[in-house]
């Protein structure tokens, strides 16, 4: 899958989480980027991804991301 | 009680320091009462949450306060007497309260995890996340039989000057209290330490899970 189309869908899962249809989200995009994105909306936005991908991040993994590029970046390597 | 000769003896938070740092969390969350956040937010016996807790101990993830190495440890006569968690906030490339949650997430069962998050629009009234780049002070407790000695003070002027002699462009120490606690609110104060900000969330269904509705933030230029 390419990383557009990974993208595409986590921005989806976050413009349901944040029920906000108007949410513009790149790869530069940080939780400090969204007001509504505070730590408990980050676990449901982790939450929200595995389940979507059907995928399980490793600790070390969620703990090294620092923007929506390098979710999406774990994402494909594990699909 | 210490006595002439008893020395206080401060070190860094070991892995077999767990059991005890435990003991000092969950009494610091209780904040003087019975209720424990964890198990109300989490609907998890407290016996469990201590082995979660311990798990997630174990893996010394730094930047918050589930971690034994960012806690300095007080003993005297070699008995365990208090500790106190630090850490610069956001220096390990995350905000504290998001690395907390993502290990949370990782460790506490998914059914957990959802009742969690179903309180989440009143536990984020009264959420603050540490300002980037401050001395973040945590969970700090002195057992019952250690205190009035002066244990608490000296573990946190001690994590500062840690701190500072690693970091000396950190300026500001932050403390974050449940306003409930005055024992606490009194310590920090006497410290140097004064209320910046202070939330309070107007629905009682709150107090069902946290000691107190209001959380204040203090803080001490250094």
């Amino acid at each position: 899958m390419e990383p557009s189309e990974i993208l595409h869908r986590i921005t989806g899962i976050m413009k349901k989480i944040f029920e906000n249809e108007n949410l513009v989200i790149s790869m530069d995009t940080t939780n400090k980027d969204v007001e509504e994105w505070d730590s408990l909306n980050y676990t449901a936005i982790i939450s929200a991804i595995e389940k979507d991908f059907a995928i399980k991040f490793r600790m070390r993994e969620f703990l090294e991301f620092k923007n929506v590029g390098d979710i999406v970046k774990t994402v494909s390597e594990k699909i | 009680m210490m006595a002439d000769k008893d020395v206080l003896v401060m070190r860094k938070g070991e892995a077999d320091d767990i059991p005890n740092l435990i003991d000092t969390i969950v009494a610091a969350e209780k904040s003087g009462t019975d209720k424990f956040s964890y198990s109300n937010i989490f609907e998890m016996p407290e016996t469990e949450v201590r082995k979660i807790f311990a798990a997630i101990l174990a893996e010394d993830v730094q930047g918050q306060e589930l971690c034994y190495s960012d806690y300095l440890v007080g003993e005297v006569n070699g008995k365990f007497a208090g500790a106190v968690a630090a850490w610069i906030e956001g220096e390990s490339g995350q905000e504290s309260s998001v690395r907390k949650a993502m290990l949370l997430n990782y460790f506490f069962p998914d059914t957990n995890m959802q009742k969690a998050l179903e309180k989440r629009k009143f536990l984020d009234q009264i959420h603050f996340d540490p300002d980037i780049g401050t001395l973040v002070i945590d969970i700090g407790l002195t057992l019952p039989e250690f205190r009035g000695q002066g244990i608490l003070a000296n573990l946190m002027q001690e994590q500062t000057r840690l701190h500072l002699e690693r970091r000396p462009d950190v300026k500001i120490s932050q403390i974050h209290i449940m306003k409930n606690n005055a024992v606490a609110y009194h310590i920090y104060s006497k410290l140097g330490y004064y209320t910046i900000r202070e939330k309070t969330c107007p629905d009682p269904v709150i107090l069902q899970w946290l000691p107190s509705d209001t959380q204040v933030v203090m803080e001490k230029k250094l």
